[in-house]
């Protein structure tokens, strides 16, 4: 710099001395250039260990230190959502995304699970599946539940029957929220006609360290028993007890050291770029067979480490398929996209081999990347349905002859085929078609207006509504073909009520679901071909469920669409219709429907002991749901979904997709480097 | 203005709370959940308390500095949250400004300069270009000709997982060490150019300015190649590599602004410059 200083006069009158700084000035940027570039043997050396961060303190750091002795490879998924936490105990309090749940390890057991995609009922850490309880006739039933022995946990501690005692008393003492009182439900009483009385879990104790005895307040059924409490999370007490003190501290653990029941912990954890996870060589939780059938499953489990199992469950006859369970890679990382389109892009670019997405592809996308090479493309119904719901407790969604006339005149199937060029499949029913045995036979009305054109239909619905006392002054006609009808004129109800003007049909708007957005168009129409005033409103999807799923509002609406997404049992008749579960009074029937032999069949429902029962039941409900129509079930969109060739699943056809069922089922997948 | 920012703090509050429905709303569309969990959600959250109740609470509380809660990812707070993602926003813009701005600041001058010629009527309309562009268009174009089509860099994220898989330190040492690097240079630089402020001779003054960079090139090559940073220098590297993109975007779509701004500045000193030389010969003249 002096020297620069002193003579800079001279060096600047230097013939050329622009030409010499640039030339010292790109050999000085080509030395750093060259410099960073680095090489690998450099990039070893000199690692800091005191800044090591959450290297989980499992199995997996000891097995490192062994020689390697696990699969290759790595499976990439694309999410577009950070999870929110790596805590279980949080994500099941109030950060229940599903993002959290895709990447959130194998940190939970339970009792019971679910087998895929056939949707059977298989023991998870139960020697059996204990299906019936003891009566101890004061108003309790007890599940005395073994639980196999020799189950570890990932940190070497053993699975025992304290970890679920530890479990459930956490949930109860901490106040835990959300889907932990769904899991653990608390009971309260045993007079079910006295004040203050709630069903739920009396007690939950270990009669040694491998039985639990859970005591209900109720005789539960397949809904209460098999599909919930037996399925309730349980988490190792070696590990969280330290953190059990209040809710707070509980759900501020991290989690990501936290022991797990699999073959995969976390490795790196990278918040706002990417998780993943690493194969624990030490793992117990790898390997074992898996033959499927259409009702039943079988598990043959003998690695050599874990407790040899060999179970049947269901009905183990007829076609079947088998797959074993690996995991066949090291490495199942989760990289977080900004949003969808640049999820998409980076999978069409090689970067990922699966886009997590709980919605599936768009339809567009989905056809242009089914030519794209090297990418397989499947799709799956949803386990859900999109409907659309009538006030029944305000005139004229009151009135059943009403409802009727509006199912029949609504010609779904046009709309679904001819207008929205058949992305969605048609629905009567409150079941999903992939769950065949549960599908009622469609009656009523729907039956009896199925196949008829628009004019056939219209003349129905005005029937219909004659047959139940509206009167008009002029009925209205239809001309037939494509044209509309000419409406009637002066209707009025039963009582000669005057129908409102003005009447609004809520339903989710075009960017955000154009399929619904669609239909509420058509549907709006056809019933003002019936003489009605009532207009489709596209509105925002946190606009419709303030409105109709808060009490203080559960009469201020007329007719609205939205969607449900259904769980593994199909007990959700009970809990949209049954009287008990009124809007008005907190509960999620919001049509405020109401049929005493409806709530009675449901309560007997929710008792069944099997699922044969459960499905004579349940068509029963069904068949005065078609009679009925609270709601007006409009139609299940598939789930489409992409993956690269280089993947490999054990299935791709499974009701709710691979997404919604397995995360992208990490521990089964192969992939080809 | 106390009472301009409390108008602020309030309305605020009240446009937030307009929006229908809250954080926990999606737990209405869970059936499995006992009906009067919701609720219960709520009380917790303190959400089911009348709204001048709780706008009270908000303000008396902000001044307190406690911003409670995240409800998103409780029971993380606000300032623990930002924290988290600060020093990757703060790296990426104070190196986007810095570019942006320098670029600005070049460009503006070679305008003024140039003034009149051919490159001022591409350099203008170019800049204007920039100025005006849809922006998210624009970096979707970008995106997809640079990250897709020629695949020169990557199409998102700040960092190639794989890279990181066996990495000791998560990228927020990287960053914290990124910026203090980047903190460094911009201070040598910029003291070197006020220190030679006062030097009159130009040629020692763009001498002494050359040398500091190059002295910074030196600097870095040692500093990347010694101890701590030599073991993190690859990661910095991916970092860096993945910041070309985004610095690229938003330095277009930024640099017009200062570029058309310091030409203009120029173009006024530089007729003021000559109108001052007119002026001291009218004064010559007339002596």
């Amino acid at each position: 710099v002096w020297i620069l200083y002193t003579k800079g006069e001279k060096l600047s009158n230097f013939k050329g001395s622009r030409s010499w700084r640039l030339i010292l000035l790109f050999s000085v940027f080509a030395l750093v250039v060259v410099a960073c570039g680095g090489d690998t043997a450099e990039e070893e050396v000199a690692v800091d260990e005191t800044e090591t961060t959450e290297a989980p303190a499992t199995t997996a750091a000891a097995a490192e230190e062994a020689a390697p002795s696990g699969p290759d490879g790595v499976y990439k998924m694309a999410i577009f959502s950070d999870p929110q936490t790596q805590n279980y105990w949080n994500y099941l309090d109030t950060e229940t995304d599903v993002w959290t749940q895709y990447v959130m390890s194998g940190q939970a057991v339970s009792l019971f699970s679910i087998s895929y995609p056939n949707y059977q009922l298989v023991t998870g850490i139960a020697d059996e599946l204990v299906e019936t309880s003891t009566n101890n006739g004061d108003g309790t039933w007890t599940y005395s539940v073994p639980i196999t022995e020799g189950y570890k946990w990932s940190d070497g501690s053993d699975l025992t029957a304290n970890d679920m005692v530890f479990t459930y008393n956490t949930a109860k003492d901490l106040g835990l929220l959300s889907n932990w009182e769904t899991s653990y439900p608390q009971g309260s009483g045993t007079d079910s006609a006295a004040e203050g009385y709630a069903q739920g879990i009396l007690s939950l104790v270990a009669s040694d360290a491998y039985t639990v005895e859970i005591t209900l307040n109720f005789d539960a059924g397949l809904a209460s028993w098999q599909y919930q409490i037996a399925q309730a999370p349980i988490l190792p007490e070696s590990y969280w007890a330290q953190y059990a003190t209040d809710r707070e501290t509980l759900l501020a653990a991290s989690g990501a050291d936290a022991p797990v029941a699999s073959a995969f912990v976390y490795n790196k954890v990278e918040q706002g770029a990417f998780y993943t996870w690493a194969y624990d060589a030490n793992t117990m939780w790898d390997g074992g067979t898996t033959t499927i059938y259409k009702s039943g499953t079988t598990v043959e489990w003998d690695n050599g480490k874990a407790p040899a199992i060999n179970n049947s469950f269901g009905d183990t006859t007829g076609d079947s398929f088998s797959y074993t369970a690996g995991p066949y890679v090291g490495t199942v990382e989760f990289t977080l996209y900004g949003d969808q389109d640049a999820a998409y892009l980076a999978f069409q670019n090689g970067e990922v081999d699966f886009v997590l997405n709980p919605l599936g592809v768009k339809r567009n996308l989905f056809d242009q990347l089914s030519r794209v090479p090297g990418v397989e493309t499947v799709s799956n119904l949803g386990n859900g349905m999109r409907y659309m719901a009538f006030n029944t407790r305000v005139f004229p969604g009151s009135d059943k002859s009403f409802r009727q006339a509006v199912a029949c005149i609504s010609d779904k199937e046009f709309v679904l085929n001819n207008i929205l060029q058949g992305v969605a499949v048609n629905m009567d029913g409150q079941m999903p078609e992939a769950l065949t045995a549960w599908v009622a036979p469609v009656t009523g009305v729907l039956a009896d207006c199925a196949g008829l054109n628009a004019e056939e239909r219209f003349n129905k619905s005005v029937e219909i509504l004659q047959a139940g006392g509206w009167t008009a002054s002029d009925w209205g006609s239809h001309a037939g073909g494509a044209e509309r009808a000419v409406a009637p004129t002066g209707i009025k109800g039963p009582g000669g009520e005057t129908p409102p003007s003005d009447m609004l049909l809520y339903a989710p708007g075009a960017g955000y679901d154009p399929l619904r957005s669609t239909m509420s168009l058509f549907i709006a129409d056809w019933m003002q071909q019936l003489g009605l005033d009532v207009t489709a409103r596209p509105t925002g999807f946190n606009v419709i469920v303030d409105k109709v799923f808060t009490p203080e509002t559960c009469e201020d609406w007329y007719f609205y669409m939205l969607g449900w997404g259904l769980s593994a049992f199909p007990n959700h008749p009970g809990d949209f219709f049954n009287s008990k579960n009124d809007t008005c009074e907190g509960g999620y029937n919001t049509p405020g429907f109401n049929n005493a032999e409806f709530d009675a069949l449901d309560a007997e429902f929710q008792a069944a002991k099997t699922i044969s029962d459960a499905i004579v039941l349940s068509q029963k409900m069904e068949a005065i749901l078609f009679e009925e129509m609270p709601y007006l079930v409009l139609f299940n969109v598939p789930t489409l979904e992409v993956y690269k060739d280089t993947v490999e699943f054990p299935f791709t056809d499974v009701l709710d997709g691979l997404t919604g069922t397995g995360a992208g089922y990490s521990s089964l997948v192969k992939v080809q480097s | 203005m106390i009472a301009v920012f409390f108008v602020f703090l309030v309305s605020s509050y009240l446009l937030f709370n307009a929006i229908p429905g809250n954080a926990f709303s999606n737990l209405l569309l869970n059936p499995t959940l006992p009906p009067d969990a919701y609720e219960q959600v709520l009380a917790t959250y303190g959400l089911d308390k009348p709204l001048f109740e709780r706008l009270q609470l908000y303000v008396v509380n902000f001044f307190k500095g406690d911003f409670g809660y995240s409800y998103k990812y409780y029971p993380k707070t606000p300032i623990e949250l930002i924290a988290e993602r600060l020093p990757r926003t703060l790296m990426l813009f104070s190196i986007v400004n810095i570019v942006a701005f320098y670029t600005g600041f070049f460009i503006g001058k070679v305008l003024a300069w140039r003034r009149g010629s051919k490159s001022e009527t591409w350099i203008t309309i170019t800049s204007v270009f920039s100025y005006t562009v849809f922006y998210p268009w624009f970096a979707l174009m970008m995106l997809w000709f640079f990250g897709y089509k020629m695949g020169w860099f990557p199409i998102g994220k700040f960092l190639y997982p794989e890279k990181w898989y066996d990495a000791p330190f998560d990228s927020d040492v990287i960053f914290a060490m990124m910026i203090k690097f980047v903190l460094v240079i911009s201070l040598i630089q910029f003291a070197a150019y006020t220190a030679t402020r006062g030097i009159e001779s130009l040629s020692s003054r763009r001498n002494i300015r050359f040398a500091s960079l190059i002295a910074i090139f030196i600097g870095s090559y040692f500093y990347w190649n010694t101890g701590e940073a030599l073991a993190r220098k690859p990661y910095a590297a991916d970092i860096a590599y993945h910041m070309i993109l985004p610095v690229l975007v938003v330095t277009i779509v930024a640099f017009a602004g200062t570029a058309l701004l310091t030409r203009t500045t120029m173009m006024e000193v530089l007729k003021k410059t000559i109108y001052s030389q007119q002026e001291q010969r009218e004064l010559v003249k007339k002596e």
